[in-house]
């Protein structure tokens, strides 16, 4: 399960690196977005895998079996967070298209 | 008399006061003694400036304007910020982002490296603990996650709407993985999110210019091209290896135990939640969860800022090219007028989506009443009543509903921020530090004994603000298809056209996030 996850957290990242260094903004919107599901991730890894043992105390469960509540709780922040600023990103990229006509990130086409 | 007066007032129990015209020289007659004296001084002294003075001109802030001090203030501001832009901006993002990916990969090698090289410390191996064994639907479920990014990686320039879906794939993936690793909260969240992402990303989509692959003949530009991307892969790819193996080689460790157990052991006793994740982010992170929501508020008002002066480009004013055919299909035959095609495709949809108002309202209900002791909790209940409205847009298009419609999402934020903050506060009153929160158990008339907590009234204030976010962030970005709408004659005019534009029809709107 680890070396899966592991390989997944890696995957995601590259494909996010990759596209935030693209020169089209959308493209760097869905690299952020990449980029923030391997964060994400491996936030939560770092609590070690644990299947089956929700934090939530009920009758009978297992408090030592529960998984790491702490990097959840950061990841939760962090989904927001990220929410926001893809959001911010968009209306960015919309202000910036309509003023520059390009959807080029430096507000102007490559010149060659 | 005053007795008589005071004993009707007060009861039996009206204290027995004496009144008296002369007290004698007590420190309180003195007082006042000395305070009217000061005050008769003030106004001679006075009297001539006050009396000259014209009916504009403020005693004693006499030089002090207020707007011009407002003005120097936001100018040194900006004055600032043009300084801090001009120092550590650049003109080209592509080369500073470069930069700072491949110094954070710098930074993340150099220990490794340095442990290397003087044979100190615990080179970089798995550690000691045993993997857990693999199931095969989390292998299979991660090849598709693998296809997803590498997907959408490869689709994001020339096929938006698909790589946007793969992109919403991998978040599904994610997803499942909070799931399979006993993470609920974040499972529900990253859904929920997910969702509102998608469609806001979409709304965003109609606005961009049609990309279609150049046709670069001169050979230099492309290698060059092609080199920049080669480095760019390369560069994605050590990133990658790099996040893998630190993951791999901090989950083979033994876990170590840290505050967590703190979280576990009182999150019930001192919390009142059964939910760990949830008490930690309303009660013993609370300070946190108020920067985020504030963080959150801030950029809805950012977005609404920013749109109001938004201004689309002018090739993609007016009817899309899916509009323009659907209209052109309306035209052609008799017995349809335009905006029907756009109008019908939805019919069955629009009617099940219409009827979800209420019972998607109710889980929204459900998922903020049941965050303390479940998964689930102000913010995911927050997105869920978003959600509610943006299915209502999905159905009956942005004029419809912004007809209907008055949700004042501007209020809501504001008294989001207002009922957390009081929250926090309201613990001063009972000599607490801010945030500090309070649990008990209630014996209510109906509903037998209930478990209230301070913290949920700080839920709901984030319950609130993220309605109100979120629909702002919507209605700002589905509001730009009606005024495209109006501008587009305007455009023409200038254009010289001289055929008569179509009057947008309100069904035409449903298109408009395609």
């Amino acid at each position: 399960m680890e070396v899966v996850l592991a390989l997944g957290i890696g995957v995601l990242s590259a494909a996010g690196v990759y596209l935030v260094l693209r020169p089209r903004t959308f493209q760097v919107i869905i690299g952020m977005s990449l980029l923030t599901y391997a964060v994400n991730l491996f936030i939560l890894s770092m609590g070690s895998l644990v299947i089956g043992g929700a934090p939530v105390l009920a009758e009978g469960a297992d408090v030592s079996k529960f998984a790491d509540p702490l990097p959840q709780s950061l990841v939760l922040t962090s989904i927001v967070i990220s929410f926001s600023m893809t959001a911010l990103f968009l209306v960015i990229l919309l202000a910036a298209r309509g003023l520059t006509g390009t959807d080029h990130v430096d507000g102007e086409e490559a010149r060659p | 008399m005053l007795k008589s007066g005071a004993l009707a007032v007060l009861g039996a129990e009206t204290p027995n006061v004496q009144l008296e015209l002369w007290h004698g020289f007590t420190p309180a007659f003195l007082l006042s003694l000395v305070a009217m004296a000061l005050g008769f001084g003030l106004y001679i002294a006075l009297y001539h400036r006050l009396a000259n003075r014209t009916s504009t001109d403020r005693p004693w802030a006499g030089r002090v304007r207020g707007r011009r001090t407002f003005n120097d203030v936001m100018a040194s501001l900006e004055l600032a910020s043009a300084t801090i832009v001009r120092f550590f901006g650049t003109v080209r993002l592509q080369p500073q982002l470069f930069l700072v990916v491949t110094a954070a990969a710098a930074a993340g090698a150099a220990p490794f490296v340095y442990q290397a090289i003087t044979k100190q410390g615990s080179p970089l191996t798995l550690g000691p603990a045993p993997l857990t064994p693999v199931s095969w639907s989390f292998l299979v479920l991660w090849l598709f996650g693998v296809v997803f990014a590498v997907g959408a990686a490869y689709l994001a320039k020339f096929h938006r709407v698909a790589s946007l879906i793969f992109t919403s794939a991998a978040g599904l993936v994610v997803c499942a993985t909070f799931v399979w690793l006993s993470a609920p909260d974040l499972a529900v969240t990253q859904l929920l999110v997910e969702i509102v992402t998608t469609v806001l990303l979409l709304l965003g989509l109609r606005w961009l210019p049609r990309r279609s692959a150049l046709s670069v003949t001169d050979r230099a530009v492309r290698t060059r091209a092609n080199l920049r991307r080669g480095r760019d892969l390369a560069l994605a790819l050590v990133a990658g290896a790099g996040m893998a193996v630190l993951a791999l080689a901090a989950m083979t460790r033994p876990n170590v135990s840290g505050i967590s157990e703190f979280f576990v052991t009182n999150a019930l006793s001192g919390g009142g939640g059964h939910n760990i994740v949830n008490v930690i982010l309303v009660d013993f992170r609370g300070f946190d969860t108020l920067g985020e929501i504030t963080v959150l508020g801030i950029v809805a008002l950012t977005v609404f800022a920013l749109l109001r002066r938004f201004r689309p480009a002018r090739e993609v004013v007016g009817s899309t090219r899916q509009q323009q055919r659907q209209d052109a299909y309306d035209e052609a035959l008799s017995g349809r007028s335009v905006g029907d095609t756009a109008t019908d495709y939805l019919f069955v949809p629009r009617i099940v989506m219409h009827l979800l108002f209420p019972i998607v309202t109710l889980f929204a209900l459900h998922l903020f009443l049941r965050g303390h002791d479940h998964p689930g909790g102000g913010f995911a209940a927050g997105i869920t009543m978003a959600i509610a409205f943006i299915l209502q847009y999905m159905a009956r298009g942005t004029r419809w509903v912004e007809e209907r419609l008055r949700v004042l999402p501007l209020r809501w934020i504001g008294l989001g921020l207002l009922l957390a903050v009081a929250t926090g506060a309201g613990s001063w009153f009972f000599g607490r530090p801010f945030l500090t929160s309070a649990h008990e158990t209630v014996e209510l008339p109906v509903l037998g004994s209930v478990p209230l907590a301070s913290a949920t009234l700080f839920d709901l204030g984030v319950f609130a603000l993220v309605i109100g976010a979120t629909i702002l962030m919507l209605i700002a970005l589905a509001h730009q298809s009606i005024r495209s709408a109006r501008q587009a004659p305007t455009a023409e005019e200038l254009a010289g056209a001289t055929s008569d534009a179509p009057a947008a029809k309100p069904g035409a709107d449903a298109e408009g996030v395609g």
